[in-house]
């Protein structure tokens, strides 16, 4: 029997388009909708060769705003999931909505179709901040959403957060974290606003209407959140992820352990036995492509040893308890140190990684330089000979 | 073909007065290069040139025409470049040539180098005619160019001829004057062969080929050839002509000029300014050579990769058989590994031949920061020169330091000459004199150009003199230069500390009243090009042990991707991938990496002077 799979399903649709929004997420196509519920649909079915078999551990469908998508469409997708693999009884689905946009009615019908995760984009609690984001919801209708869930009886309930943006004070970014901590959701993400090439933020950037946060101040932002949320009784399990106990993503962690996963939906990526695929990425696009072939697949790539290798610890190491060396003997076949010793050993010297209980795993200061451990292991890697 | 028929000219002239483009225009007339195979430039084949729009090689090409008298005349043109910084391509072309045609733009008139390779062409003993080019423009003057080349070089009205290498007009006369007053070729068919090589390049196949100027005797067929320098005999694989591209030819007489491919795959052996003689029956004495070019620029090149060493030491023996005026010896810095100490003729050339390296050589160097040579005399009595600062000897053991002086003449309206002046005193300058190249009656007020000519350290127009000079005459001077000797100066090292370590390629040479200004913006310009590390890096200037400023640069906070989206791992990794890159292109010295911009930190350092002047 095979190890269980999860299921990413993508939805581009998005009431307005955000200025820092770099997803694929296209407004003012809302009349696609079914259309695209039924695209998904039998992009799934076509999949079905290659995952029967397979038990289903989780679905998540991200955006876009999935929220928004008619509540029969999203339920019509999870019982075509269902009808090409067996869906484990425990299984995680999620799915992520706009406070601005969200009903109870909805929620409720969501949760009869098995929804047991709903993750909000509150972003932050100050009404001026989520103007400059051109968020379409206030603070008081995150707290309304999230009483919503849990009226509906959604088990676990996430908040999404975004810090260091320009101006914020440590103070102003506190009072967004206590006003989350008092509606007690069951997991937070924090995502520090990064200014992505082509984004209409990026452009205020260059005329100079906005200076990006100083990277150390974010940095200190960071920390102090970490505090204050482990204080809560939150415990960090990913660089940007907090849960109470039991309240992890076991979807998400699916990509961080290098599990398989079928991504279903315009532009999104999967990974299954080895080989990384990726979808056409515009809406019509898709559709025209699972119309035509059923499927949609833009890319199909199947990573060298090296990439493969260096995929899997930059992977791992996001997560928090980090990861057992024999784990990446058992994958490759080679040891870590044979593989990729000298950069670990460079990192662990200069107090970015360290060992606790058999496992390696990044330090609290490695936390907020991954990308400094992952692309010495990257280099490490490519340049060795033997493993291209 | 009768000696007497052919024709060896180049083309000489300030830069960007239209050589390579009357060199067109003559390859058209004569239908050497055919209306499809026509470009613009067409000997500017070299990848560099076409994109900068500029020559940097000298290119030969042999035309076949016919003459008023019904005659068929072999003309030998070689195009030249007008940098100053490859004068060297000039004066060695020269040597192969009996005439030269002197292009000056008509909207111009007379620049720095005009005037330079007129001396050098006057020196050679060449017959020089003159083309007053771009009579097309609107804002063209030829008469009053004409005016001042016959007062400046004492050319008669009669000589010059008006042209337009852009319409082609002018050309049919150009090719009638070459026939009429560029004397045929000397020298004797019969008499053992000596061909001068006065350029070279290497190729994968034949080997060194060797352009040369048959000046006795004649090769034939695959009779062994014999290098009179370095004594190396081979068997021509072929020899021919450039028409422009090579073609071979069953032989190559006295007076023409061609090609001769070697075979030899040691490039050291084929150099330019030797001889090509017969093996069996051998000239007696060699031709006299050129003077090696004597490069004024300094700078060290290393490979990023420090195992591809020997790949770069390849390609410099390749790429100096091409480039004459390239000298380079091995050197080792404690910070950069080992690489090369490279001397050239100027910032354009150094940038060339580092371009040349990377694209031709597929390498990835490291530049230091370019400088001038110094003359260091040492209490023992002994007199050594130091190209690099971090070879300076402990100031305990020197007498005195000399250092490099340059010649510089400058052409420019003299309305500018206030701003000339100012600029070459700001950089200790010496005004020596200054000459009206035509009367101040003849022309607007303010108009006249002007020659002056200043002495002033190589090293103060080394850096951003050029585009300073440009800058305060709104373009209108022109500039040329050339040693002038060596001067005692108060000068002292200083030293820049990464981490506490001595980085040997940071080190500068500079004058002891502006060491300390100079060392203290130095460490804040690397603060600003040394990308934070895992740790903090401790930036200091020393002189002579003695710490004169500090910086530090904070250890890295924050380098971590907010998330990773519905499992696109791919975008991940490109991230990574180019942050890698970036990392691949940084020099490690000791634990820290530095970038490529650091070594040059010091040039920017001359520039923040100039801006507050
Ligand atoms: N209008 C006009 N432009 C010309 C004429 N001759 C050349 N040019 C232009 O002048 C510029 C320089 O021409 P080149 O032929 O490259 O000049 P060059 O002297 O070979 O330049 P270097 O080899 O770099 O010294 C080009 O843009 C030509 O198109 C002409 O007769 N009339
Ligand atoms: S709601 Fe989310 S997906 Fe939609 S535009 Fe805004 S940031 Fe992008
Ligand atoms: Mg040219």
């Amino acid at each position: 029997m095979s190890a269980p799979l999860a299921v990413y399903a993508h939805v581009p649709f998005c009431l307005r388009v955000c200025g820092y929004c770099d997803f694929n997420a296209h407004a003012g196509m809302d009349g696609l909708k079914r259309a695209y519920a039924d695209a998904v649909v039998a992009e799934i079915e076509g999949w079905r060769p290659r995952i029967a078999g397979r038990a289903v551990a989780s679905i998540a469908f991200g955006g876009g705003t999935p929220g928004e998508m008619p509540p029969e469409s999203l339920a019509a997708i999870i019982g075509a999931v269902r009808a090409a693999a067996p869906l484990a009884p425990d299984a995680e689905i999620g799915i992520e909505a706009n406070p601005g946009t969200t009903s109870g009615a909805a929620l409720r019908e969501l949760v009869r179709a098995g929804v047991n995760r709903v993750s909000f984009g509150a972003q932050s609690f100050a009404a001026a901040e989520l103007a400059f984001l051109d968020r379409i919801h206030t603070p008081e209708a995150t707290a309304a959403a999230l009483a919503l869930a849990r009226d509906a009886g959604v088990a676990s309930v996430n908040l999404d957060l975004m810090y260091g943006l320009p101006g914020q004070s440590p103070a102003a970014w506190e009072a967004t974290l206590d006003h989350a901590l008092r509606l007690a959701p069951d997991h937070l993400s924090l995502y520090a606003l990064t200014v992505e090439p082509g984004t209409p933020l990026a452009a205020r950037v260059e005329r100079g209407e906005v200076a990006p946060a100083d990277p150390d101040r974010v940095a200190d932002l960071y920390e102090a959140a970490g505090e204050r949320l482990e204080a809560a009784g939150y415990r960090a399990y990913e660089l940007s992820n907090w849960a109470r106990p039991g309240h992890e993503s076991r979807h998400n962690r699916v990509y961080w352990t290098y599990g398989d996963y079928l991504g279903v939906g315009a532009g999104a990526h999967g990974f299954l036995d080895g080989e990384r695929f990726e979808n056409v990425a515009h809406p019509r696009a898709y559709l025209q492509a699972v119309a035509r072939d059923g499927r949609a697949l833009a890319r199909v790539e199947r990573p060298d040893a090296a990439t493969a290798m260096s995929d899997w610890i930059a992977l791992r190491l996001r997560l928090v308890e980090g990861f057992a060396p024999a784990a990446f003997a058992d994958r490759f076949g080679v040891s870590l140190a044979a593989a990729a010793g000298p950069p670990f050993d460079a990192c662990r010297e200069a107090g970015l990684l360290e060992e606790a209980g058999g496992r390696l795993r990044l330090t609290r200061r490695g936390r907020l330089l991954h990308n400094e451990v992952a692309v010495r292991a990257l280099d490490h890697l490519r340049g060795r000979a033997g493993v291209a | 073909m009768d000696r007497a028929r052919i024709r060896n000219f180049c083309i000489i002239a300030h830069i960007d007065h239209g050589k390579s483009t009357l060199a067109d225009r003559l390859l058209e007339a004569t239908g050497t290069v055919g209306a499809r195979a026509m470009a613009e430039q067409v000997l500017d084949t070299m990848e560099l040139e076409r994109e900068r729009g500029i020559t940097i090689k000298a290119a030969a090409a042999r035309m076949a025409w016919t003459g008023p008298d019904g005659e068929p005349y072999q003309f030998n043109l070689i195009d030249t470049p007008g940098h100053v910084d490859f004068t060297y391509e000039v004066s060695r072309s020269l040597a192969a040539c009996e005439g030269a045609l002197l292009v000056v733009d008509a909207s111009q008139g007379i620049e720095a180098q005009t005037l330079a390779n007129v001396y050098l062409a006057l020196d050679q003993g060449l017959e020089l005619i003159p083309v007053v080019n771009k009579v097309d423009l609107p804002h063209a003057e030829p008469e009053r160019v004409a005016r001042e080349l016959a007062r400046v070089v004492g050319f008669a009205r009669a000589e010059i001829i008006l042209a337009s290498a852009k319409e082609g007009t002018g050309v049919a006369a150009i090719l009638e004057a070459l026939r009429e007053r560029v004397p045929p070729p000397a020298g004797d068919r019969a008499a053992p062969l000596r061909a001068l090589i006065f350029d070279s390049v290497y190729d994968p196949y034949k080997g060194a080929v060797a352009h040369v100027r048959v000046v006795e005797g004649e090769m034939r067929g695959r009779a062994d050839l014999r290098l009179m320098q370095t004594g190396v005999a081979f068997e021509p694989l072929e020899f021919g002509i450039f028409a422009p591209s090579m073609r071979p030819l069953a032989s190559l007489a006295a007076g023409e000029v061609g090609y001769v491919a070697t075979g030899l795959k040691d490039v050291a052996d084929c150099r330019v300014g030797d001889t090509v003689t017969l093996a069996a029956g051998p000239a007696a004495v060699p031709l006299p050579g050129y003077r090696q070019a004597k490069p004024m620029v300094f700078a060290g090149i290393y490979p990023t990769d420090s195992d591809r060493y020997p790949d770069l030491r390849e390609a410099l023996e390749r790429l100096s058989l091409n480039d004459a005026a390239l000298v380079f010896e091995a050197e080792s810095s404690a910070a950069l590994g080992f690489g090369f100490r490279c001397g050239f003729l100027g910032l354009l050339h150094l940038e060339i031949v580092v371009e040349r390296l990377e694209r031709e050589y597929g390498l990835g160097l490291l530049t230091t920061a370019p400088g001038v040579e110094y003359e260091v005399a040492l209490r023992s009595g002994e007199t050594v020169a130091i190209d690099n600062p971090s070879r300076l000897p402990p100031a305990g053991g020197i007498e005195e330091i000399r250092e490099p002086w340059a010649a510089i003449d400058v052409v420019a309206p003299s309305r500018h000459i206030g701003q000339v002046m100012e600029l070459v005193t700001s950089r200790r300058g010496r005004f020596l004199r200054m000459e009206y190249l035509e009367p101040e009656s003849d022309v607007a007020p303010g108009e006249a150009r002007v020659l002056l000519a200043y002495e002033i350290p190589m090293a103060e127009i080394l850096v951003n003199f050029y585009d300073s000079l440009k800058g305060s005459t709104s373009g209108y001077a022109s500039l040329d230069y050339q040693p002038a000797g060596y001067r005692a100066a108060d000068l002292v090292k200083v030293d820049v500390l990464v981490n506490g370590q001595s980085v040997d390629a940071l080190s500068i040479i500079t004058h002891r009243e502006r060491a300390a200004r100079e060392g203290r913006s130095l460490v804040l310009k690397l603060r600003a090009l040394i990308p934070r590390q895992l740790f903090d890096v401790p930036l200091q200037a020393a002189i002579g042990g003695r710490i004169i400023a500090r910086e530090t640069v904070r250890a890295l906070r924050k380098n971590v991707l907010a998330k990773c989206y519905g499992g696109d791992v791919t975008r991940k990794r490109k991230l990574l991938e180019k942050q890698a890159e970036g990392k691949r292109r940084m020099k490690r010295v000791g634990s820290v990496e530095i970038p490529q911009e650091a070594f040059m930190a010091v040039l920017q350092l001359r520039e923040g002077q100039e801006s507050r002047e």
